[in-house]
């Protein structure tokens, strides 16, 4: 680092020297990965705070069913044949089969829990029949047989 | 097993069990109840929860021991299960995503709001899966209408949510890359002065993943005046908020004199202070002391965080358990510290400095040292607080310690050297020293592998430890001398050839030191180690005369300074004496008679008196009247002398020994300039002109009494025909 001459003054013995120090660190982003917890504490901290003091309705009022039904209907008629997919009337807009995968951004509101039985049997069956062809997959549609 | 029994006699038992025996057609029967109820045992396998309560089935497990296949394959068909649920699922959301967003495009940019605002909740939740979130991410338009709506929606809802999803997907590097081409940056600063908390928080969650993983985020940021909306929010309350907007601005001020300044005039300085004076999460501390560390490099903001006590507020944490942040704060004292050396009750921050010189981190110890070193420089203050609190001792066990690490040992010799003279306790401080078998390692640091830098620092130290004469000793057996004369012929050798031929920067200035600065400093130590008369005629035992009688004639002050002073300890012995006048001392010394620089003047007078000392009385007269001539002539800079004093006749050698006596002791403490101001660096050949506190008059006026007949009317010149010299 430079050095710079400080005051003179008795004229034995050397004079005292200041040091000029320019040590700015690294660019430490890396170390910035341990705030990722705080970010998401922070944002539930909000919607939290936000469920407190801003009651939101999620029901539809005219014109939000309009949208409901547009939604609907967009889905509807883009729905490939063949692909077995039928509309499912819905509490929420999406609405899910049985999720039993992790959701890391939380929950949405309440899914709609259609029947496991006879649904998911039926699912299951017409997906594998169409897509899989799996020795597994095969024995497992004989057993349902 | 069982098999097939006879046929003649199909009631004869063929099967036994722990239930009794069957006959053959009882075992029918039973294989075709099994049969029948074959699909019930696989679905009770794979799918139990669509089982009737209560039901029961036949099971063909007849070996306790021995599962079925369905049993056995029970688990694995359910992990196949779940397997086959999650991809239909995930192939949901990602087919209905995909259909849904162009309808959501046109519904975020709809005329009625309500409409845009439950378009945007819809988004929102869509950007929570993660596979719909892909689908978001992988539509630009979709994020410039959120963004849009996000800046023009006067509707809380509907920039919360639009928030939310870019927040949701600002996880991703597509994402990242969306939101920043659609121009997101602008909008979310905007952002950054919401009175919606959820708002607020989104926007800097989001900026803060932009900042740190996309490219082009700081100067859109930075462009969008995003500093000062950050340095705002310092203000708040919020630990974990302020955690990340002083990253934000770390980010944003690394290496980057604009941002600095910005945050400079925006007021950051102060309120980044009040977070390290109010706040115990040990995160924010460490977050706020990055960006102090950044700031604190920049000359214009670095005396704004001294004036606003930056160095106590600092100080506050030296003492916590977070390394981390002692260290951040360490580097950032050490930055400030060369700002920081007129700041008063410096008490609390020495105390702590001195203390951690026992630490085991080599970066600790080396801050440590460093800023000690620069708070001691001329603060007379600093320099007896350090010594009563036991620092003397702290850095001499650190070099002890540090062996040949020279980022550590620097700071240390320079901090002790500071410690070992102008103050009032210096005397006690170099007795220390060598009270606490210092002197050993640290004449040890003369040698390789030290580097010059520390050569320099050290030559200094010992130069002040000489002062002490309990010190002369130790120093001598411990090969002082032999190893200062070794440095100074070779730092000479270069400086000599460097006159006479072209050298390389590197050959001149090795390690970025001067030679002639090495020069001196050897010299210098040499004077004063030069009391001591074992000294004395070791120095001159290594033919090193005809070097200082060389120096003589240097174009530098200092060094003449130095020469001189070594010459006239040297000359104090008889056959010393000689020996400098056979070296032809006499010439240059006259010469430097004339010296602006009173001590040169008085030292060269000195040296020629004591060369005259058993010379023809004739020869001595004329010696005195030349000396008088020149030391009290009206030209001289150091101005008249009262001669109306009454002095009596002394010992010249007594009135040079008065000299460096009051030199050493009291009356010049120190330069603690009243403005605070510190010299800039001066050209070599420049310095040493009134650098240096006048000689005190009373001094010159008792060499007098050696010109018993002076001729005042005889011009000097006319006198100096007498010497026997080629001038």
């Amino acid at each position: 680092m430079p050095h710079v001459g400080g005051g003179g003054g008795d004229d034995l013995a050397s004079s005292d020297e200041i040091k000029v120090f320019k040590d700015e660190g690294e660019e430490e982003n890396r170390s910035s990965e341990n705030l990722t917890d705080l970010k998401s504490s922070l944002v539930t901290e909000g919607e939290e705070d936000k469920n407190d003091q801003l009651p939101v309705s999620h029901s539809f009022s005219g014109s939000k069913n309009a949208l409901s039904s547009r939604l609907q209907e967009a889905i509807t008629t883009a729905a490939t044949p063949g692909k077995g997919f039928e509309p499912v009337s819905h509490s929420t807009p999406i609405g899910y089969v049985v999720s039993p995968y992790p959701h890391p951004n939380g929950t949405i509101g309440p899914s709609s829990m259609v029947s496991h039985c006879y649904f998911l049997e039926n699912e299951v069956r017409r997906r594998l029949v169409s897509t899989c062809c799996c020795v597994t997959c095969a024995a497992l549609c004989y057993l349902f047989e | 097993m069982w098999h097939q029994g006879d046929k003649r006699d199909r009631d004869q038992v063929v099967f036994e069990s722990s239930q009794g025996g069957f006959t053959q057609d009882q075992m029918e029967e039973i294989t075709q109840q099994l049969i029948q109820t074959r699909s019930q045992r696989v679905r009770a396998s794979m799918f139990p929860e669509t089982l009737e309560e209560g039901i029961e089935i036949p099971s063909t497990q007849f070996d306790p021991e021995a599962p079925t296949a369905v049993q056995r394959l029970a688990e694995p068909s359910q992990m196949l299960k779940h397997a086959i649920v999650n991809l239909i699922n995930y192939q949901d959301d990602a087919d209905l995503a995909t259909r849904a967003v162009p309808e959501l495009i046109k519904l975020l940019n709809d005329e009625d709001q309500v409409v845009v605002s439950q378009a945007a909740v819809m988004v929102h939740q869509l950007s929570k899966k993660e596979a719909s979130r892909h689908a978001i991410m992988n539509s630009p338009q979709i994020v410039a209408a959120l963004v849009r709506a996000m800046s023009s929606s006067s509707d809380v809802e509907t920039t919360r949510s639009a928030a939310a999803a870019l927040h949701n997907i600002s996880n991703h590097r597509q994402g990242l890359l969306a939101i920043f081409k659609s121009g997101g940056i602008p909008t979310l600063v905007k952002l950054l002065s919401s009175p919606v908390e959820a708002v607020l928080f989104y926007a800097v969650t989001t900026l803060h993943n932009l900042l740190l993983h996309q490219e082009g985020s700081k100067m859109a940021v930075r462009l969008a005046g995003g500093l000062q909306k950050f340095v705002m929010l310092l203000q708040r309350n919020n630990v974990k908020l302020l955690a990340l907007v002083t990253d934000c601005l770390q980010i944003l001020a690394y290496g980057n004199q604009e941002s600095k300044l910005i945050i400079l005039a925006s007021g950051g300085p102060a309120e980044l202070l009040r977070i390290m004076r109010s706040y115990t999460y040990e995160k924010l501390l460490w977050t706020t002391s990055r960006i102090l560390k950044v700031l604190s490099v920049c000359s214009s903001t670095k005396p704004a965080l001294v004036e606003a006590g930056g160095l106590h507020a600092l100080a506050i944490h030296l003492g916590h358990q977070s390394q981390r942040l002692v260290l951040n704060c360490l580097w950032t004292l050490r930055n400030l510290s060369d700002a920081g050396t007129k700041q008063e009750n410096a008490d609390r921050l020495l105390q702590s400095l001195v203390q951690l010189l026992e630490s085991n981190d080599v970066n600790v110890v080396t801050c440590a040292a460093g800023i000690l070193s620069n708070m001691t420089c001329n603060n007379q203050r600093n320099k007896v607080v350090v010594c009563q609190i036991g620092g003397i001792e702290a850095l001499v066990r650190v070099i002890f310690h540090a062996g040949d690490r020279e980022e550590i040992t620097e700071p240390v010799v320079c901090t002790l050297r500071h410690l070992t003279n102008r103050h009032p306790e210096a005397e006690i401080a170099q007795n220390t020293v060598g009270q606490i078998n210092g002197i050993q390692v640290i004449v040890k640091l003369l040698h390789p592998p030290s580097r010059w830098p520390l050569v320099k620092a050290v030559i200094g130290l010992i130069r002040n430890l000489a002062v002490c004469p309990a010190n002369q000793i130790p120093l001598r057996e411990h090969g002082t001398i032999p190893t200062l004369i070794q440095l100074l012929v070779k730092s000479y050798m270069v400086t000599q050839k460097e006159r006479s031929s072209p050298a390389s920067e590197s050959d001149v200035n090795p390690d970025g030191v001067q030679m002639d600065e090495i020069v001196e400093n050897a010299v210098g130590a040499l004077h004063i180690l030069a009391r001591d008369p074992h000294n004395r005629a070791l120095i001159t035992a290594h033919q090193i005369i005809p070097i200082f009688v060389q120096l003589l004639y240097s174009d530098i002050e200092n060094v003449q300074r130095v020469a001189a002073g070594v010459l006239c300890e040297i000359s104090a012995d008889k056959e010393g004496a000689e020996q400098v006048e056979a070296e032809g001392a006499t010439a240059p010394l006259s010469d430097l008679l004339y010296s602006s620089n009173e001590a040169v003047a008085v030292y060269a007078a000195a040296v020629l008196y004591r060369m005259s000392q058993g010379k023809p009385p004739e020869y001595q007269k004329r010696l005195s009247a030349e000396l008088t001539n020149s030391l009290f002539r009206e030209s001289a800079p150091w101005g008249p002398t009262n001669h109306g004093r009454e002095a009596n006749p002394r010992n010249p050698d007594e009135m040079y020994r008065n000299k460096m006596y009051l030199e050493n002791q009291g009356d010049r403490y120190g330069d603690d300039r009243a403005d605070g101001s510190y010299p800039k660096q001066r050209p070599r050949h420049e310095r040493g002109r009134n650098d240096y506190g006048a000689v005190d008059s009373t001094v010159i006026l008792e060499l007098t009494p050696m010109v018993s007949s002076a001729h005042p009317d005889e011009s000097p010149d006319q006198v100096a025909a007498w010497y026997d010299t080629d001038l």
